[in-house]
């Protein structure tokens, strides 16, 4: 069957936690009830999107993820989508790529632009 | 996923011929995972050809017993982050250590049963542990208060 | 010797050749790491001696109008002093972590405007543990099996098993959520402020959004005449107006049972910096030596976003991991110091990397844990050069 979901674009809260095991991984927590919904899986890459802000990050499925939203550890990838309104918590479009994760140089080569 | 007595028993002849000493294939399925039998006792499921598919997937089902210590108890180190929280609720530890461990502080006995080293909980004295022994009492305390899982029993 | 991986300055470590016993993985890594990712000194990423490291951030200090000292969180109370005394010299802005972490539930506590206690005191006597938008099992991971709902205590003899009663309010079913078990209550929350308002109704006899759950827990609090509640980032990002969650303290406090309020969860010594500046100036963070007060404008964030600042004194602290990107990108172009003795994204970019000691594992000093105790470290080894030193020289220089 057709997955039509793995073609969407959805909205999903974001909340934005320290985690001790994954702490500088580019990693996105999903919860399994959303991962169900949109047929994620263990090391699927998410594209992120935030405003013009877009990285890639790996899919790890964990109930840790707040219901029905994902979790980014306190990271830079956190730091680089979140802006001070929103500092930990915030909404963002996720949608699934082919591309790789994206990887800490990216983001400082970003910041040096 | 937990082994249960049920899974080794759907492997084994299901004969009942006592070879191993026990009356019921369904008893030594027990005892094999009690640890108080060893697969090798079951003589005709290595000494019968008909059995020799059975016998391969058992020992595959049986490897995590090998990793497991006496108790059944069962550390994930990728998951411990060394909190302590076992350390601190053992019923033995408490009886044994109380101004250490029973107060939240590292062991003041030599030989605890768990203890922290290097970040990760290890386990170091089995021989007091409650589920120990001929007397054992089937406790999970440890376990029900580790906040990621990191320990397990055999028996689930 | 005491851990200072995190801010519960776990005094019961025992360093045994490669055998660390008794530290959780942060401070296993904090210890044992010690060596790895060491930082070198740099100039605009030429490697250069230490002498002439400093000798450069002196030079950017002098010439700079507006500088910043930011961080201090993980050194020592007298490397914090001496920074301090800096700014004054500079008549410029110091400002640490806390501004944008747990300061104001610390100021209030050093204010004396809620009641606070002590950990050691919690594990005596606690029988109600709130544990507000924080998550100790990443945190703080010893929190609550050396303090506050796992060990027996003088007037807990069960401990967690009959003597305690824990609370976790979070918006996810966290690590901590999951301990929630016997004798406890995991609150999932939406809106911080909705659990505030109920308990602030319940306390008048009105029921609010969550008035079964507080109504249980107001209960379980009158038990006892010791409670305490941990407040987190969760809490401090989740709620709107923290006055409103003082006012609920108070009014526990007045009208049903004592709750006393601690902070959970930050750097090594975050506490010491905000006492250490409190003493000085009657303020605990992002305070203008120019000005002579503290803003809220004051903030290393928010003089950064306003591009108040042309340089910046970094101790200890990587905030280019935390910053949020346009405030990162503001942050780039001014010029940079870091003073730390490991490598960090900061540090990466800076214009000038001066490498100093570990505090607590190769330098000594005090430190004060996140409930205001004051602690003299035992570090392993004593390195010449560490962040006392490294401020004495800045200090002569300007």
């Amino acid at each position: 069957m057709l997955r039509i979901s793995k073609f969407m674009k959805f909205e999903a809260e974001v909340v934005v936690a320290r985690d001790v095991i994954f702490e500088n991984d580019s990693l996105i927590l999903v919860h399994p009830n959303l991962a169900k919904i949109y047929g994620l899986r263990d090391g699927n890459v998410l594209e992120i999107s935030r405003g013009d802000k877009i990285i890639n990050l790996r899919v790890k499925i964990s109930e840790k993820a707040p219901e029905n939203g994902c979790l980014i550890p306190n990271n830079i990838f956190a730091s680089y989508l979140c802006d001070t309104q929103n500092f930990k918590r915030f909404k963002a479009f996720l949608e699934l790529s082919d591309s790789k994760a994206t990887e800490l140089e990216e983001i400082i080569r970003r910041l040096r632009e | 996923m937990p082994l249960t007595p049920m899974d080794i028993y759907k492997l084994l002849p299901k004969t009942n011929c006592k070879k191993c000493g026990e009356q019921t294939c369904m008893s030594f399925a027990f005892k094999l995972l009690n640890r108080e039998k060893k697969i090798e006792d079951c003589k005709p499921l290595f000494e019968e050809k008909r059995y020799e598919k059975q016998k391969e997937k058992i020992l595959e089902i049986l490897k995590p017993l090998e990793k497991a210590t006496e108790t059944g108890l069962v550390v994930n180190d990728e998951l411990c982050v060394g909190c302590g929280n076992c350390v601190v609720v053992c019923p033995i530890h408490v009886e044994k250590d109380p101004y250490g461990m029973a107060i939240g502080n590292g062991p003041n006995i030599d030989n605890p049963i768990l203890r922290v080293e290097n970040g990760k909980v290890k386990v170091c004295n089995l021989s007091i542990c409650r589920r120990y022994g001929k007397n054992r009492i089937l406790c999970v305390v440890c376990r029900e208060n580790c906040p990621s899982n990191a320990i397990s029993f055999l028996e689930g | 010797m005491i851990c200072t991986g995190c801010s519960c300055l776990c005094n019961d470590v025992v360093v045994n050749g490669t055998r660390i016993m008794n530290a959780c993985i942060k401070g296993y890594r904090h210890i044992a790491g010690a060596k790895e990712n060491r930082s070198e000194a740099k100039i605009e990423n030429r490697t250069v001696s230490i002498d002439e490291a400093i000798e450069k951030a002196i030079e950017i200090l002098k010439n700079s109008r507006n500088p910043i000292i930011f961080g201090l969180d993980t050194t020592t109370l007298e490397a914090q002093s001496l920074a301090i005394r800096l700014a004054e010299k500079l008549e410029c802005y110091i400002d640490d972590n806390s501004s944008f972490c747990l300061g104001e539930i610390v100021e209030a506590i050093i204010k004396k405007d809620v009641p606070s206690t002590t950990l050691d005191d919690v594990r005596n006597k606690a029988y109600v543990v709130i544990y507000w938008g924080a998550n100790p099992y990443t945190s703080l991971p010893r929190h609550m099996s050396k303090f506050t709902y796992y060990p027996r205590g003088e007037k807990r003899p069960r401990g967690y098993e009959e003597d305690r009663y824990l609370v976790v309010v979070d918006v996810r079913k966290s690590e901590t959520a999951m301990l929630a078990k016997k004798n406890a209550k995991f609150l999932k929350v939406e809106k911080d402020d909705e659990l505030v308002d109920s308990f602030l109704l319940a306390v008048d006899g009105k029921a609010g959004k969550f008035g079964s759950e507080v109504g249980v827990i107001l209960k379980e609090m009158k038990k006892s005449d010791f409670n305490v509640l941990f407040a987190g980032l969760g809490l401090k990002y989740g709620i709107s107006n923290m006055d409103r969650f003082f006012e609920m303290i108070k009014k526990i406090n007045e009208k049903v049972a004592p709750l006393y309020l601690l902070p959970a969860g930050f750097h090594a010594n975050m506490r010491g910096f905000n006492e250490t500046l409190f003493e000085k100036t009657g303020f605990v963070n992002k305070y203008s030596f120019r000005e002579k007060r503290s803003e809220k404008e004051f903030e290393f964030m928010e003089l950064l976003k306003k591009e108040c600042v042309d340089a910046a004194l970094i101790v200890g602290t990587d905030p280019l991991k935390s910053l949020p990107f346009e405030i990162a990108k503001k942050f780039m172009k001014i010029k940079k110091i870091v003073i730390d003795p490991k490598t960090s994204l900061t540090s990466k970019v800076a214009d000038v990397v001066i490498p100093s000691a570990i505090s607590g594992v190769e330098c000594g000093g005090k430190m004060v844990r996140s409930d205001g105790v004051r602690f003299k470290l035992e570090p392993l080894e004593e390195k010449e050069i560490n962040d006392v030193l490294i401020f004495k020289k800045i200090l002569e220089g300007v």
